[in-house]
């Protein structure tokens, strides 16, 4: 290789090189640009993508450990018929915490803002409100959900665990911490045709969202998949009382 | 003379795989940004993103403790290969963890227990209860009763005629006595902010009637019902 390959080798490196930062710092100022106030809230926003990458990172780990002892805990089971009872039951208890995805037959229910009035000017803002779904709905509506026998709830993928909040903060609604938004895609596995008949029963809480335009769509569908739950269960204060 | 071409050569396979290194890198962040909500994060103001960033932080801190305890778990099992006493050990450990959480198990810990009750003028109702049980789980309850009726993540909590509540198919009726374990002081401030808190806004603000206390040593009993799933798979 003589010199002038060399030269030509490392230029188109370096310009590879170039492109690449260029192409970064034009990422980075297209998100951050349009409303940057402050270097420190650019600099917040970092510490928040590293704290959920770090999260992301860390889940991903979990996940797989999680496969891992799921494995062995197998191979052990196999070895004895006592065991695998046990196992089976803890699969079992697993998918009841909603620690796994599940798919089966339900109802979908999309609900969302009635914008037609909201954006209507000659409305009353006071008013304005009762065409905008608020947190209690959701939480109704899932109550109704249950009160059907529905076995697995999600709302926007957020899956309705024993521990499940579902709140506003400020103008946002939050599920298990999480922030969800408008329309509220409301899945549900049961018996269809309770959950169904549970849901558009005369005088229940969808009816009367219906009359103020909130519902979009109440259906039976098969197949419905529902997502895991993705936070963590916490035993720092319960015990279990001794017999 | 042939020294010196070698470590020409050398040097240029160095720069060459430190180039090629750093463009790699460089590519794996284009990645993960494009994967994080960017556009979210992006239109955050300060305390939204000081939220978002303590959020994060603290989930971290969960699931780290969580994955530390099952490495611990990992272990065991790996071990536990060998004698078939302790394999079985450590499944009944796990399996009788699931049915804590699940609610099949009497529990007992510190908390705060709710007494609503009917007066004169107004009756408490379901959605009384569906707003304290929220607020609950908000606060990071780790279990919840009314009148010993466990609620459970399927638990329903309704209105029969506007007469009496039923929660998990069982009739109750007032007093209604709500029970959760937890940390004390999330649950109780939780309820008791001023005007905008539970205590003040659904139920003083309704003309109803409640009482909170703490209590040490709580006890909540286990759902009796049965729990399965027959459609989800």
């Amino acid at each position: 290789m003589n010199k002038k390959e060399i030269a030509i080798v490392l230029a188109a490196m370096c310009a590879l090189l170039v492109f690449a930062i260029f192409m970064q710092i034009k990422t980075i100022k297209d998100t951050t640009t349009v409303i940057s106030q402050t270097m420190e809230d650019n600099e917040l926003r970092d510490e928040v993508l590293r704290a959920k990458e770090q999260y992301e990172s860390l889940y991903n780990d979990y996940e797989n450990q999680a496969k891992e002892i799921e494995e062995i805990r197998k191979t052990v089971a196999e070895r004895d018929s006592s065991l695998s009872e046990k196992e089976a039951q803890l699969n079992e208890n697993n998918k009841l915490l909603g620690a796994t995805d599940v798919t089966g037959d339900g109802v979908v229910i999309v609900l969302a803002d009635n914008n037609g009035i909201v954006n209507d000017s000659t409305v009353v803002a006071t008013d304005v409100s009762e065409y905008v779904l608020h947190y209690i709905d959701l939480i109704q509506v899932v109550n109704a959900l249950k009160n059907a026998g529905a076995e697995a709830i999600s709302i926007n993928d957020q899956r309705i665990v024993s521990t499940t909040a579902i709140v506003c903060i400020g103008n946002v609604i939050s599920i298990n911490g999480e922030k969800v938004a408008n329309p509220f895609e409301i899945k549900a596995i049961g018996d269809q045709e309770k959950l169904y008949g549970g849901v558009t029963m005369l005088g229940g809480y969808v009816g009367i969202l219906e009359k103020y335009g909130l519902v979009k769509s109440v259906e039976k569908q098969e197949n419905i998949q529902i997502p895991k739950y993705m936070g963590t269960y916490t035993m720092e204060y319960m015990k279990e009382v001794e017999e | 003379m042939k020294n010196v071409k070698k470590n020409k050569i050398v040097v240029s396979v160095i720069i060459g795989l430190m180039c090629f290194i750093l463009v790699f890198t460089m590519f794996i962040q284009f990645n993960t940004i494009e994967q994080t909500d960017l556009a979210n994060i992006a239109t955050m103001r300060e305390t939204e993103l000081r939220e978002e960033l303590a959020k994060w932080n603290t989930r971290y801190e969960e699931l780290y403790a969580r994955y530390q305890e099952d490495e611990v778990k990992k272990q065991e099992y790996q071990n536990s290969l060998g004698t078939d006493t302790e394999a079985s050990d450590l499944l009944e450990n796990e399996l009788n963890e699931t049915n804590i959480l699940l609610g099949l198990t009497d529990v007992t810990g510190p908390g705060i227990i709710v007494t609503l009750s009917n007066n004169s003028n107004k009756n408490i109702d379901a959605y009384d209860l569906l707003e304290l049980v929220n607020e609950l789980r908000l606060a990071g309850a780790e279990a919840i009763s009314i009148n010993d009726e466990r609620i459970i993540a399927m638990s329903d909590i309704v209105d029969i005629n506007y007469s009496f509540i039923v929660v998990n198919g069982n009739r109750i009726s007032s007093p209604y006595v709500v029970k959760a374990i937890g940390n004390q002081t999330y649950l109780e401030s939780g309820l008791t902010a001023k005007e905008y808190g539970y205590m003040d806004n659904i139920i003083k603000g309704n003309g109803k009637t409640a009482t909170l206390e703490r209590a040490d040593n709580i006890e909540i009993p286990k759902f009796t019902g049965k729990l399965e799933m027959n459609y989800a798979n």
